[in-house]
């Protein structure tokens, strides 16, 4: 098997085997086809997991939970009420996946990155050699600078590739990791899709690409080299916009869910922070709190990882290296650290940020009612996230042993991007609402007095049924004499 | 943030929905407050297959809390009626400035473009197709050398480049890298050799302890 066709069937194979899965979250094959990858690599996870716990081999858990998700994937969908994921015409799938092509080129440059070897497909080669030699592995000194306790969805789903198409391609590793990262972009910029889908298709279109492109931002040679930061960041950053910034956002909670347990499967920040959103979206929905335990299972599975992890002897660089007394007594040597982090953060995002930030200022106070007249959710939330995202980063970098220079150097590039990305995002809806002025797509201004010129709506049971002075849905038809103002 | 407003329609045309709830930013919390704007997608958005009458999630209006039409009183969120669009120069403003942010996002991605379509360039990527050329070197002789299974240590400085890649190359033939050298099949170490000797620049020296 020639190397270009182990990599074209590797990607072919990480998109398939998650589709029914991706189907039934979103009901739609085009947009099942985006998050599928995503859902390949969580079930690579369960594999390696069960594999840790229950021994044997990788391919045997993954063929055995891929095979449970086929077989029950038709029965699911006679059982579960068909309700279709929104803004999934082939438009909106061309405009979240066709941008985002041109930087990915990048996956086709020689596969030698630094992290990606030495961590993330290292991972990968043990996870391919059966549960004892993975116990073996973790506890094993010789690697524990390799990071053998980080969790493993982008390992696991290279390792699940290798699997089948053996030889341990580099160009299969690079090229499967750069296809969960590009699910994981896509995905977001649907996220944005969605929770400006009121605007006209347009507008909300150029937001979701913005915000997507944006994943660029502070390391561009990360997202399609094997790096993980983008995946975890992009998914993050995905799930907070719809659990945050959508309105009810635990009425289909899954697609979110989906995205956290991505980011917490993904690296260690992914899952302390996929735990804050957690607890926000959990604050957010505090009228429906008997609904908002699912959004903690991602972080339950994390926790469990973790657990497995450092039972069978993996260290965490972080968890083994700090020092509480020194960071409680507030030891110079280790708040002497602060500076030089926040400087680096500055320089990276602060730019971004600082803009960003103004957008919002004048925003806020000149289009809140506006933006709340458009059914989006407080800005604010964003913000809260970065603030705590900053705290943790801060924290990593000030409680560590590791000489700061190097280590800022060697990272701060890439977990930068959260900012970055958050940023946009704040921007770009709040840009939805000023082009917009707060009107949503598909209405127009209600005629002050007299009968309504339109046919009659559907049955007044119907979800469309309104009062003669609602505004009238555009899918009526231009033809019955609908206009829009605001398409 | 705007917290304890009652129900009822505000001057700006808002509804924040029958029980006034609201979220800890003043936002509305549910679909159900916002009134009858939240509709089906437009037929532009709907794919060809989708004649269904099932609803999308985002879509699908909630159950009514106000009887027959699923509409709470007062005028609808999303309408123009009685509302402004917002001050336009501030609008102009907030587009100008996401546009700058959106140019700070963006010029990554452009970088990324440039460098991925230098990828067929060989001068450009020499560098790495060099150490692309080491390491499968390197890997090819590990196969040859130590069989799986073997236990291994390794002279390299641990924070060495190739101390971290023969870690790699060795967990892919299932051989362990032991931490004492007393435990070791092999001690191996690569190092730095004339292109005549290996065309690669390096070569891995594996020595068989026991």
């Amino acid at each position: 098997m020639t190397p270009m066709v182990a990599v074209l069937g590797a990607v072919l194979l990480v998109i398939l085997a998650g589709l029914p899965v991706g189907y039934l979250l979103l009901r739609d094959l085009r947009l099942a086809l985006l998050v599928a990858p995503l859902v390949t690599g969580l079930t690579a996870t369960v594999s390696v997991i069960l594999m840790l716990v229950g021994g044997g081999e990788l391919w045997w858990w993954l063929l055995l939970l891929f095979a449970v998700q086929w077989a029950a994937t038709p029965v699911l969908l006679r059982k579960v009420p068909r309700v279709p994921a929104p803004h999934r015409s082939w438009a909106d799938l061309l405009w979240l996946a066709v941008p985002l092509l041109p930087p990915f080129l990048m996956v086709f440059l020689p596969p030698v990155q630094w992290d990606s070897n030495s961590i993330w497909w290292l991972h990968a080669a043990y996870f391919t050699r059966g549960g004892a030699m993975v116990r073996e592995y973790l506890g094993l000194y010789s690697i524990n600078i390799t990071h053998p306790d980080y969790p493993p969805l982008a390992s696991a789903t290279v390792a699940g590739a290798w699997t089948v198409f053996h030889g341990y391609g580099f160009y299969v590793a690079q090229f499967v990791s750069a296809t969960l990262s590009f699910s994981s972009i896509v995905t977001l910029g649907y996220a944005v899709r969605v929770v400006t889908g009121r605007a006209p298709a347009l507008v909300s279109r150029l937001a979701a690409v913005a915000v997507a492109i944006a994943a660029w931002a502070t390391n561009s040679g990360a997202v399609a080299s094997g790096y993980v930061d983008p995946l975890w960041a992009t998914a993050f950053v995905a799930a907070a916009l719809l659990l945050l910034i959508r309105p009810d956002p635990l009425r289909r909670p899954l697609l979110a869910v989906l995205l956290m347990a991505v980011a917490a499967f993904t690296k260690n920040e992914g899952l302390v922070m996929a735990a804050v959103l957690a607890a926000l979206a959990t604050i957010r929905a505090h009228r429906s709190l008997r609904r908002a335990w699912v959004l903690w299972l991602p972080v339950a599975g994390g926790l469990v990882w973790s657990a497995l992890a450092r039972h069978f002897g993996a260290k965490s660089d972080i968890a083994s290296q700090v020092d509480i007394g020194s960071v409680l007594h507030g030891d110079p040597q280790v708040y002497d650290r602060l500076p030089p982090t926040l400087a680096a953060i500055w320089g990276w995002v602060g730019t971004i940020v600082a803009v960003s930030v103004v957008t919002a200022v004048l925003s806020g106070l000149t289009l809140r009612r506006q933006r709340r007249a458009f059914g989006l959710g407080s800005d604010l939330w964003l913000w809260v996230v970065g603030v705590a995202y900053l705290g943790i980063l801060s924290m990593t970098y000030v409680v560590s042993t590791n000489p700061i220079r190097w280590y800022l150097n060697t990272s701060i590039s890439r977990v930068t991007l959260p900012f970055a990305l958050l940023s946009v995002a704040s921007a770009a809806c709040w840009a939805v609402v000023a082009v917009t002025g707060g009107r949503t797509r598909g209405v127009r201004a209600a005629p002050a007095a007299g009968p309504h010129p339109l046919p009659a709506s559907p049955p007044p049971s119907g979800p469309a049924a309104a009062p003669d002075d609602s505004p009238v849905p555009e899918e009526l038809g231009a033809g019955a004499g609908v206009t829009s103002a605001t398409r | 943030m705007e917290r304890g407003r009652t129900a009822g329609p505000s001057p700006s045309g808002e509804h924040p929905g029958p029980s006034g709830e609201r979220g800890p930013f003043g936002e509305r919390n549910s679909i159900e407050e916002q009134g009858p704007a939240h509709r089906p997608a437009p037929a532009e958005n709907r794919g060809p297959a989708e004649d269904s009458p099932s609803r999308t999630a985002e879509d699908a209006p909630a159950p009514s809390r106000t009887g027959a039409g699923g509409t709470p009183p007062g005028p609808p969120a999303g309408t123009d009626s009685g509302r402004s669009a917002g001050n336009p120069i501030a609008r102009v403003l907030v587009v100008l400035l996401t546009a700058t942010v959106v140019v700070l996002g963006g010029a990554g991605a452009v970088d990324a473009i440039r460098q991925g379509a230098q990828a067929g360039d060989s001068d450009k990527t020499a560098w790495a197709r060099n150490r692309q050329s080491q390491m499968e070197t390197i890997r090819a002789q590990l196969d040859a050398e130590v069989p799986p299974g073997s236990r291994i240590y390794l002279g390299n400085n641990r924070n060495d480049l190739w101390y971290q890649r023969v870690l790699e190359f060795a967990a892919m033939d299932g051989i362990i890298v032991v931490s004492r050298h007393e435990q070791a099949d092999f001690t191996l170490s690569v190092e730095a050799v004339p292109r005549s000797v290996s065309p690669a620049g390096v070569r891995l020296v594996a020595t068989r302890d026991r």
